[in-house]
């Protein structure tokens, strides 16, 4: 193909793009959602352009940062991009980062996610960058982030500190025609220059640093204040009613309604860098209005900034919604209500007469679930088989899902599976009742944040059965390898790293691997597990369920053999579907009321697994 | 041509193939592209909205009854998306051919001034031996009912450009067949 000068690109390419067009040559991840195709096209543009980048999965964000953080004291650029809670995994290298200051530039990519569509929290990454003393930009398209890489490593060198780029998902996974530059080449040998009393500060010399970076941030906010590229607006004449301060994906949005409506009477500053807040620029702009609506998400952070908030409308006032994502109806409503409001003209509130008449069709919904043949499914269930009653301790990836098979209980956050089993056992164990405790989590997971908290209930004494769900990928996040597989980044074999050496690592003694599509034996060696962990010592049990991902490992996993068929046995007891639910197990109804109903299989998704025949309690499937 | 396109279906569809398509072919023509997708957790079958928007848009984003056109895979995608779609707007659904509307819905798309388009993609699929190019069937239909804001021939062209060569024949022949079904 052509080399083009546009090219349609999602936010997270841009952004990756933007990196090698700024001499970035570091770049560690881990994958989380809405962050994880920045890694991927950076790899293919390092190899289109044949570029000499250093890119690596690491195990987790804090590894990620530190790692970053080194490349920058040789003098390299250097990035490493997370989601928005991976960015509290971070937390600690960041914090200290701040004050230490970098040489290299330093891009900390932390990705929000609004909504939230796929995460625990809908955290404000930019409030992060205040509480850290960071400077932070927010991009409101694919272009501008693009755009914004650039200019975040300039700051990032001219003050020596770590810049945070906090693209939203809306920016992340939009897609636009985004204009190439060639990518910079920066001669720049590693070359760390030692300086024990600013690398290894002690307390004393922090202080120092603190009002080092204090005064950086104030220079900072002079420059944000003339940085018409992100920061603008367009002067007008005479006071206006009412004027906006929009930021990231809502300005976007609110510059779109405005502009389909025909409304030239509400200016909008559109501010691209929160933190240090352009205090002078606000300041300006504000006087030229009588009220001013802050449009920002997911939280507070430009409004609870403004010192004089007496113009301000928004969160604080209630007339912004506090959670939730701003989406196009919701920004419309606001501005319709806020512009009746200060008689700043009219804008007529979004119609909800389509939506109602939807939701009274009763559309069923589609609730997500587990794929057809996802090997989970088997785990869970027969975890639940071999004890329905137990705790369930769980984490964060598709397992997540073995809700639906009621064997996930808790979900906290990366590594809670083991670390909540632990502190369930310790609180029973206050009151000497034994209570069964089984813990999932998925092998990216565990290589993330499992070891910790298993080192400590081995150390501490407690007692549960701990089944890791290895299918042998991050599938989640889009089938990112784990250091289970040795695979690195860019699929060139690096060292393998066997859960079970890990597993032994950490003191456990009982490890057996089973492939979970064989239920019956799962089953018997779950109860197993349940009886070892009441007496041994250690009391920890770990079975490693061991069957690929379906869809990470295709090639391997597929065509199976076992065809399955529902015979004239199915009395209709649903059982497979509520404790099964099999996406390709579906109910049809019974004839003329007579014969009740029964279950069928949608050919067109089931894999032939034939996971399905240990579940029915009449053998009414088959395989054939 | 300023046109605002919701594209709906399930994982493993392919819709945002089709909106790379319509998108790049847009870009080629030197027009300003937009796009936003949003999938469900689940790997397989959730639910995949996509917006596409050529012109002059600063956001990504599409809101209550905005679309031009709404590009369905299946049925249920197409009703559950339908608030998207302006009055007089256009509809393009992937249903079996003699597809009945529930009558409140048919109602409900004459009270509006919307024009429905049924393409009969999974049977014509499988009558070619083209599973797995339902959502370039009825790419094709869209493309001949003037649902997007470019020709039919360079949408094509892109799809020649950014196939592999094993899948290009099938991707061309299926993009074909869905202009021939809504010709006719
Ligand atoms: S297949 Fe078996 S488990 Fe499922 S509804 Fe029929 S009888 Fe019950
Ligand atoms: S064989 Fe059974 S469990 Fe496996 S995909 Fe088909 S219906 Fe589902």
């Amino acid at each position: 193909m052509k080399e083009d000068s546009r090219r349609l690109m999602l936010g997270n390419e841009a952004i990756a793009r933007g990196l090698m067009e700024s001499g970035c040559q570091f770049l560690s991840s881990y994958p989380g959602t809405p962050s994880s195709e920045i890694l991927p096209a950076a790899l293919k543009t390092i190899q289109e352009l044949n570029l000499n980048v250093h890119i690596e999965w690491s195990t987790n964000e804090k590894v990620a940062l530190d790692n970053a953080f080194a490349a920058s004291l040789t003098g390299k650029r250097a990035a490493c991009c997370m989601k928005q809670v991976g960015l509290n995994v971070a937390a600690d290298s960041l914090m200290s980062a701040a004050y230490l200051g970098v040489v290299g530039g330093l891009l900390v990519i932390s990705c929000d996610d609004p909504g939230p569509h796929s995460s625990q929290t809908e955290q404000d990454s930019r409030l992060f960058a205040r509480f850290a003393k960071v400077p932070v930009f927010d991009p409101a398209t694919p272009q501008e982030a693009k755009e914004m890489v650039a200019v975040c490593f300039e700051i990032s060198e001219k003050y020596q500190v770590p810049v945070i780029l906090r693209p939203a998902l809306r920016v992340c996974h939009a897609r636009e025609g985004v204009t190439l530059a060639p990518p910079l080449i920066l001669d720049r040998p590693a070359k760390f220059k030692k300086d024990p009393s600013r690398w290894a500060a002690t307390p004393r010399f922090r202080l120092l640093l603190h009002q080092e970076l204090n005064k950086k941030l104030i220079a900072l906010a002079e420059d944000f204040s003339n940085m018409p590229a992100f920061n603008f607006y367009e002067s007008q004449t005479g006071q206006a009613n009412l004027g906006i301060i929009a930021a990231g994906a809502p300005y976007a949005i609110v510059t779109d309604i405005l502009v389909e409506a025909g409304i030239e009477t509400v200016p909008i500053l559109k501010l691209g860098t929160a933190y240090p807040l352009p205090e002078r620029l606000i300041e300006r702009f504000k006087d030229g209005c009588d009220h001013i609506l802050v449009l920002e998400e997911p939280d507070t952070v430009i409004e609870l900034l403004i010192r004089d908030k007496s113009k301000v409308l928004g969160r604080l006032t209630g007339h912004v919604p506090s959670a939730g994502e701003m989406t196009t109806d919701i920004i419309h409503n606001i501005l319709s209500q806020t512009m009746a409001e200060t008689k700043a003209g009219t804008l007529a509130p979004v119609d909800p007469a389509g939506q109602e008449f939807v939701s009274k069709l009763g559309l069923p919904g589609r609730r997500p679930t587990l794929c057809p043949g996802c090997p989970h499914r088997a785990a869970f269930y027969s975890i639940r088989q071999a004890f329905p009653r137990a705790i369930f301790t769980s984490d964060i990836g598709c397992y997540t899902l073995g809700l639906n098979l009621k064997a996930v209980d808790t979900v906290l956050d990366m590594g809670a599976g083991i670390t909540m089993a632990s502190g369930f056992y310790h609180a029973h164990q206050l009151d000497g009742t034994e209570k069964m405790i089984v813990a999932t989590m998925g092998d990216s997971t565990f290589y993330h944040s499992g070891t910790t908290g298993l080192l400590n209930a081995v150390y501490n004494g407690s007692r549960f059965v701990l089944v890791i769900l290895d299918n042998g990928t991050t599938a989640m996040t889009g089938m990112q390898p784990t250091p289970g597989t040795g695979a690195m980044a860019d699929g060139s074999p690096g060292n393998r790293i066997p859960l079970e050496r890990l597993i032994a690592g950490c003191g456990v003694d009982f490890i057996k691997v089973h492939d979970p599509y064989d239920v019956p034996t799962m089953i018997d060696l779950v109860k197993e597990a349940g009886e070892y962990i009441k007496t041994a010592t250690p009391g920890i049990a770990v079975i490693i369920a061991r069957h690929p991902c379906l869809i990470a490992h295709r090639r391997e996993t597929a065509p199976f053999k076992n065809k399955p068929t529902v015979t004239a046995g199915c009395k209709g007891c649903k059982i497979c579907l509520e404790l099964f639910e099999c996406p390709a197990l579906y109910l049809v109804p019974g004839q003329d009321g007579t014969d009740s109903a029964r279950v069928e299989i949608d050919r067109k998704i089931c894999v032939s697994c034939g996971v399905c025949r240990f579940v029915c309690p009449e053998g009414a499937i088959e395989i054939n | 041509m300023d046109r605002k396109i919701v594209l709906a279906g399930v994982g493993g569809q392919g819709i945002i193939f089709m909106t790379r398509m319509v998108g790049q072919t847009a870009l080629n023509m030197g027009l300003n592209v937009m796009g936003s997708e949003t999938h469900g957790m689940a790997q397989r079958g959730g639910s995949v909205i996509s917006f596409l928007k050529v012109g002059n848009y600063r956001s990504a984003q599409i809101g209550t009854a905005a679309a031009d056109v709404l590009i369905s895979l299946n049925d249920m995608e197409f009703m559950r998306n339908l608030p998207y779609l302006k009055p007089a707007g256009l509809a393009v659904v992937n249903a079996p051919t003699g597809y009945r509307l529930r009558p409140e819905l048919a109602d409900y798309l004459t009270a509006n001034g919307i024009e429905m388009h049924v393409v009969p993609a999974d049977a014509l699929a499988t009558e070619h031996r083209l599973r797995g190019a339902v959502n370039l069937i009825v790419l094709g239909a869209a493309a001949v009912l003037n649902a997007l804001p470019v020709a039919a021939s360079d949408i094509l062209e892109t799809i020649k450009q950014v196939t592999p060569h094993r899948l290009r024949e099938g991707n061309e022949t299926a993009f074909s067949w869905g202009a021939r079904a809504a010709m006719e």
